[in-house]
């Protein structure tokens, strides 16, 4: 489980959730402008939900195999 | 233990989120795009009869007259202006003391259509000083109250000066509206015409086409009812500032947006009467600008029954035959939408 595409994972949750967490910042200082509430941020807190699961999969599965 | 290979992997990462955040913004709130392929109208300009109103005599008195007007298909009865399940409200118990309030008369205009008079008006001082300028504005008929797009185009990202857009459309006084293009949800009705029809947070502000205004949480939107109504303009961005002509206790928006800024407003006084206020800020000395309970309370000192904050900031600007009354913030900056009035209606 060391292949590159394995690995990327980790990054891409970072990467998702750094992005879905200053439009959060902004989208509270100003509700007017939508940041959140738009088709581009649903779908990338949608990727960040898979990215998280595929994440946790490969860690969790990486401890048991390590016991 | 962290390691030199670790922090570079963690900017690199870093640096990856903040490009697809400029990539985001840049697509999403700077790359023009039109829209509006699939409008709807409500209102049939050329077929429609509006309500006829009486321009104020000398001694300021109206009389309203009916003409024969539209078929009314629908009925908008009140439902109320309370704020509802909103999502960020503010209170505050500032006061304004208006007693001191200096009033200076820059323009005036009267044709067979319309009459208006703008007035620059000061509070406080030093520090605290705020200056505003008002245009009361009566209409023979609602339909003297335009809106008109950046570029003449319904879409996202459109943007023209006030000045621009009150030049190209021959405005004799035009302000800043609600930036909708700013949004992809939030009704849009402009001129008779359905644009756009998801709401948002937002409350909704709706001119009908016998003169009247009622202003509405996204909860009391009934939009199938209500458009069946003659909607003549609908604007989506407020808060609202009145309730029947007091002075709201509670407004939904949020801490950042309710400092002391730049601000515009439209005032409904009755049909065919509405006010627009400009206050000027960001300029101590000048003017320091205004919370939306300060606003509030100008739009209820100018007699307003209900009032709608629109688009501020350095996006707030009022026109007059071509040149700025107001001064606009580092000189003002482009915006989708003007609400104006026609040299000749």
């Amino acid at each position: 489980m060391n292949k590159w595409y394995v690995n990327l994972w980790p990054h891409l949750t970072f990467i998702l959730a750094l992005f879905i967490a200053t439009l959060w910042v902004l989208d509270q200082l100003n509700p007017m402008m939508n940041f959140l509430n738009n088709r581009i941020a649903d779908s990338v807190l949608f990727l960040f939900c898979i990215s998280s699961l595929i994440t946790s999969a490969i860690s969790i599965w990486r401890r048991y195999r390590s016991q | 233990m962290i390691n030199n290979k670790f922090i570079k992997i963690i900017l690199f990462d870093f640096i990856i989120a903040l490009l697809c955040i400029g990539a985001f913004i840049l697509y999403f709130y700077i790359m023009p795009r039109k829209g509006g392929q699939n409008t709807t109208i409500l209102i049939d300009e050329s077929a429609t009869e509006s309500q006829a109103f009486a321009l104020p005599d000398s001694d300021g008195n109206t009389n309203t007259k009916t003409r024969p007007s539209g078929q009314k298909r629908g009925n908008k009865n009140n439902p109320g202006n309370g704020n509802t399940n909103t999502k960020s409200i503010v209170s505050e118990n500032n006061s304004l003391d208006l007693s001191s309030k200096t009033n200076t008369a820059l323009e005036s205009f009267k044709s067979d259509n319309i009459q208006l008079n703008i007035t620059k008006n000061e509070l406080g001082e030093e520090n605290d000083k705020i200056s505003y300028y008002t245009a009361d504005v009566y209409v023979t008929s609602v339909k003297q109250l335009q809106t008109a797009f950046a570029n003449g185009t319904f879409g996202k990202n459109l943007r023209e000066t006030t000045v621009q857009m009150a030049e190209d459309n021959d405005a004799l006084l035009a302000i800043s509206g609600d930036s909708y293009g700013n949004n992809e949800t939030g009704i849009v009705v402009r001129n008779g015409i359905l644009y756009r029809s998801d709401t948002n947070d937002a409350e909704i502000c709706v001119l009908f086409l016998d003169g009247t205004m009622k202003i509405y949480t996204p909860e009391e939107f009934d939009q199938e009812k209500i458009l069946e109504c003659d909607v003549w303009q609908a604007w989506n961005f407020g808060p609202s500032l009145l309730d029947n002509g007091s002075v709201k206790t509670t407004f939904q928006t949020t801490s950042y947006l309710n400092g002391s800024n730049p601000r515009c407003a439209i005032g409904y006084v009755g049909p065919g009467h509405y006010k627009f206020v400009l206050v000027d800020g960001r300029n101590i000395g000048y003017s320091k600008g205004a919370t939306m309970s300060e606003l509030a309370e100008i739009m209820a000192n100018e007699d307003c029954l209900l009032a709608y904050n629109l688009d501020g900031g350095k996006s707030s600007a009022m026109v007059y035959q071509g040149n700025y009354i107001n001064q606009p913030v580092e000189g003002g900056r482009t915006i989708s939408d003007i609400i104006y009035f026609k040299k000749e209606g």
